[in-house]
């Protein structure tokens, strides 16, 4: 049983590495926007601009804390560097029907969109939420960051900066 | 058009698929092979452990299920039920009488994986296709119609005395062989109290005076019995006397029955098993 | 042994096919991640903490996806030897559990191996995971989707689900088409109401070897959807139906089964507020009639009252009773921008929900097998969970912030819980929960909570210090008290002291902690949960 687990792996390494230059980093998932149209990951993007794609949960506290501490400044965020939040909301068929009403109940201005059986979180293998990816323009993950303690926010924007500087 | 076609030939699959149900008419229930067996052919008995307590609420169900499969198989099912873990605990107030034993304690231990759900039974001491013992409840009757038809490879007859001075069981075990067996075989000796009447609780209601059937109270010979030999050949018969700790003083001798269990040491399935009541 | 051989022979003959093509723009990736929780246990008998013979138990898991174009494969390796108290005992083991290679050209992807897929709102078909609670029904075996025309999406599945270490005996099948008609006709397309509609059937087989009932070897389920998107407002509502399925869950009935689930929401900017009802009969669903707690589920029936964090709000958790009950749940959230005379200087936001959910109503019937009837919105008395909630988050200060919150909630212990003699738990639940910002990296968190009710084990205390150096260090410390307990031996606490360490994706945590018991009462089955003592590590990671 071990022997075939190494010998997948092994086989995985050496062929990935035959394969070509990497581009996005973003795999290409089914799921839903607010107002239940299907939508395709492959298509998130920010014109070549900074972006950030947020796993979260409107039943986990430190996914709201971070989301509402963003929130403060993200007017200025996207005015200084133009880079867009994308809010993956991981709610299954439970509390999927609050994301809506509670995303405009916390006065939030990011685009959100519905991963209710976590089809795209398997894909970007998140354990746990709330889980931050910082993508370049390509689409490449540049900085990621699982759990929030206040604070978190700036050292994310330190980040961004940074990425934007280098354009 | 070709869409269209495509469109047709993929949602064919759907039409087939909504025909694929059975809806049920009465009669819902079939009487089973009952257990009417050829007198002159030794049958094959099965053994349901049942596992229990008293302030399990799923479990009456289970003892009503056991009651139904006793009814279509006769003598060639023996159930013991045995109270142990943490529905067995006693209460102050209601649920305080003690049906817990030494050797129910031990056979909860070996058989039922930590945390084990109630109600559960282990049938013939055999392992499941995934390698565990408890099977719910509702699977009894089917794990049950396989084994039982099982071509049996030892006879076993009981004689038993009891003796009411001393309150002591006595029971001589004659095991005959009808195969050769290459293996380590043991005999345990168990003894159950039927008709207890004590209460039970039944999903959200107290039942204060539920009748508590075949209930494991002891062994004649220690919770795994004893070893009586590694090799028999056909033909070849085995006596073995035992004669246990005195029963309890609420127990009556009346309503005990002395249960012959002869397993594989190793395997701890069981090959045959018996019961015959104490005072007849 | 040999599924795997060939499985792989699989994947590495599409790789020979694939790079003997023509060049095409190529994302080629592994990556992946892992977890793995441990604990040393410590019999403590004041709390009745079991002697683990072990002492020292841990899941784990890896997980692995590969990505090349149009193709992606993937495996993952778990092990529990032996599982964490809590988690079904029938994990024990290790082993590779998931498995799956997709390959989608033009209107068509297809996978084989394991896959998690829900059909509408689950009503039907759900197949799913949630490591935390020990859920796991993955599907084993080939899942189809196909996009004949722009906004009609078909799926269809056949397999058999994953239970534990094996696969249960009964086969799945299923189908479901979604029809988003704004993307289908033209004319609809820039429409300011969008419009969709779903249906979908499945069917499992299971044999009969019943020697003493009739039962139905196919059982199929049919379930019905549409949903409305008109700017603001918002609704989505499924209808499901099921045969005669008699199982352990519902006592070997042969009723049939319906579910009806219906929500509105309205959300502008700054307010927004949901309601949603749900009427459940006898919907229980399985793979195998006689599987119990959280083996095997086809379906899943979401619970519509509020999903709380804060621990003493979570002591009483409501979750569906499959068999039959009906309910309404709302909740509303409103932003009240700063400066303003009710936002104060930085904005205050506010949130109130409530929900209801009562039994069915069963009316007898003459044939006892079919169980009772119910007419469609007969709504019983039994009362099964209520709850009111009110929520305030407020920033007090440039550093200090807060959440309050106030939960009232009426808990039916007998049915969630089998448990007799409490009968209906009032539990009145306050909550404060403080952040102040000490520095640009420096936090401090207080929580104090605080639970008041006149049965079960009657009051709670609760407090918890938590504090954090972004972006790496956290350090936490909580107890829960049961001061309020009758019976003075369980007047306990139940602490537990951590620290964390988090490095962009890694997080590795190490604690003491000492857990109450609990009992987990799933599909007419209770299992009891023992109380645990000990050192705990946990390292989650993802590459």
């Amino acid at each position: 049983m071990k022997k075939i687990f190494l010998l997948v792996s092994c086989c995985m390494v050496v062929l990935s590495s035959l394969a070509q230059e990497k581009k996005s980093e973003i795999p290409s998932v089914n799921i839903k926007t607010l107002d239940g149209k299907v939508f395709n990951t492959s298509q998130l993007n920010n014109n070549g601009k900074p972006m950030i794609i947020d796993f979260w949960a409107t039943w986990c506290k430190p996914c709201v804390t971070e989301l509402n501490a963003i929130s403060e400044n993200y007017a200025d965020w996207k005015a200084e560097t133009g880079v867009k939040l994308v809010a993956i909301s991981i709610d299954d068929a439970r509390t999927m029907a609050t994301v809506s009403p509670f995303v405009s109940g916390k006065g939030w201005d990011y685009e959100v969109y519905i991963d209710n059986n976590s089809d795209f979180r398997r894909a970007m293998n998140v354990n746990n939420v709330p889980h931050t990816f910082l993508l370049d323009g390509n689409g490449k993950i540049v900085a990621q960051h699982n759990t929030f303690a206040p604070g978190d926010e700036d050292k994310l924007y330190e980040e961004i900066v940074k990425l934007s500087g280098t354009k | 058009m070709m869409r269209i076609k495509n469109l047709l030939i993929y949602t064919l699959p759907f039409y087939m698929l909504l025909q694929s149900c059975d809806k049920i008419d009465s009669p819902f229930s079939t009487s089973a092979n009952s257990g009417s067996v050829d007198t002159s052919i030794v049958p094959q008995r099965v053994l349901l452990e049942e596992y229990t307590g008293h302030t399990c609420p799923n479990c009456p169900a289970a003892h009503d299920e056991a009651q139904t499969l006793l009814n279509t198989y006769g003598k060639q099912l023996i159930v013991v039920s045995v109270h142990a873990g943490y529905y067995a605990q006693t209460q102050s107030g209601t649920y305080s009488y003690d049906f817990r034993t030494q050797v129910g304690n031990d056979l909860f231990a070996a058989f039922l994986p930590t945390g084990q759900s109630f109600p559960t039974g282990v049938i013939q001491r055999k392992k499941n296709s995934q390698g565990n013992y408890p099977i719910p409840w509702s699977s009894w009757g089917t794990n049950i119609a396989t084994l039982i038809s099982a071509k049996p490879s030892a006879k076993i007859d009981m004689v038993n005395s009891y003796n009411a001075a001393t309150r002591t069981i006595t029971c001589t075990v004659t095991n005959n062989f009808l195969k050769d067996i290459s293996s380590s075989l043991s005999l345990s000796v168990l003894y159950t109290e039927d008709s207890i009447v004590k209460p039970q609780k039944n999903g959200t209601v107290s039942l204060p005076a539920y009748t508590h059937r075949h209930v494991l109270r002891g062994s004649l010979n220690g919770s795994w019995g004893e070893t009586i030999g590694s090799s028999f050949i056909s033909g070849q018969s085995l006596d073995k006397t035992y004669t246990g700790a005195p029963i309890s003083a609420d127990a009556v001798p009346e309503h005990i029955s002395v249960v012959a269990i002869l397993y594989n040491t190793t395997t701890n399935e069981v090959i045959q098993v018996a019961e015959k009541k104490l005072i007849e | 042994m040999k599924q795997h051989l060939t499985f792989i022979t699989f994947i590495v003959l599409v790789f020979c096919v694939k790079f003997s093509q023509a060049q095409i723009p190529v994302i080629s990736n592994i990556s992946g991640n892992f977890e793995v929780d441990g604990q040393i246990y410590k019999a403590d008998s004041s709390i009745e903490a079991p002697e683990v013979p072990e002492k020292f138990l841990n899941n784990a898991f890896l997980n692995l996806n590969y990505v090349n174009g149009n193709f992606k494969a993937g495996l993952r390796y778990e092990e529990y030897l032996g599982p964490l108290l809590g988690f079904d005992e029938r994990y024990r083991g290790s082993g590779i559990t998931y498995r799956y290679a997709q390959y989608s050209v033009d209107q068509i992807d297809v996978t084989v191996g394991n896959f998690y897929e829900q059909f509408g709102n689950g009503l039907i078909f759900r197949s799913y995971e949630e490591r935390a609670i020990g859920i796991d029904n993955s599907v084993d075996g080939i899942r189809v989707g196909f996009k004949p025309l722009n906004g009609i999406y078909l799926k269809g599945i056949v397999g058999r689900q994953r239970d534990f270490f094996s696969l249960g005996e009964g086969i799945v099948r299923g189908v479901d088409a979604d029809v988003q008609l704004n993307d289908l006709i033209t004319k609809m397309k820039d429409a300011k109401v969008r419009l969709g509609i779903g249906g979908s059937f499945v069917s499992k087989y299971q044999k009969d070897n019943d020697p003493i009932r009739n039962l139905p070897q196919n059982v199929g389920a049919y379930a019905a959807r549409f949903n409305l998107n008109a700017g603001k407002f918002s609704m989505n509502t499924e209808y499901a139906y099921k045969i005669n399925d008699p199982s352990v869950v519902n006592s070997f009935i042969y009723k049939n089964g319906e579910a009806l689930y219906l929500n509105l929401s309205y959300s502008t900017k700054g307010f927004g507020t949901t309601i949603t009802g749900k009427r459940i009969d006898n919907m229980s669903f399985r793979s195998d009639r006689n599987a119990t707690l959280n083996s095997l589920m086809i379906n899943y029936l979401p619970a519509i009252s509020k999903q709380y964090s804060y621990r003493l709000s979570t002591l009483y958790p409501y979750s569906t009773q499959p068999n039959g009950e009906m309910g309404v749940a709302g909740e509303t959230f409103y932003n009240f921008a700063a400066k303003t005379p009710l936002g104060g200087k930085y904005g205050t936001k506010l949130s109130i929900g409530a929900s209801a959910v009562n039994n069915i109503q069963r009316d007898s019937v003459s044939n006892d097998t079919l169980g009772y009837k119910s007419g469609f919105f007969n709504i019983g008395d039994d009362i099964y969970y209520q709850d009111i909630n009110v929520e305030l988050t407020k920033k007090l200060s440039k550093k200090l912030k807060l959440v309050a919150s106030y939960i009232y909630q009426v808990y039916n212990k007998n049915v969630v819980e089998g448990e007799i003699g409490f009968d209906i738990v009032h539990a009145n639940i306050g909550i404060i929960d403080l952040t102040y910002k000490i520095n640009n990296k420096h936090s401090i968190r207080a929580e104090i909570q605080h639970l008041y009710t006149k049965q079960d084990r009657k009051n709670w205390a609760m407090g918890l210090i938590e504090y954090s150096i972004s972006p790496n260090w956290s350090f936490t410390l909580f107890d829960e008290y049961n001061y309020g307990n009758d019976n003075k031996d369980l007047r306990l606490h139940y602490y537990n002291a951590s620290m964390a360490y988090t490095k962009n994706a890694t997080r590795i945590s190490l604690g003491y902690v000492r857990q109450r018991a609990g009992l987990l009462c799933v599909g007419g089955v209770c299992r009891f949960v023992p109380a645990s003592n000990g050192w705990n590590i946990s390292i989650t990671s993802r590459f």
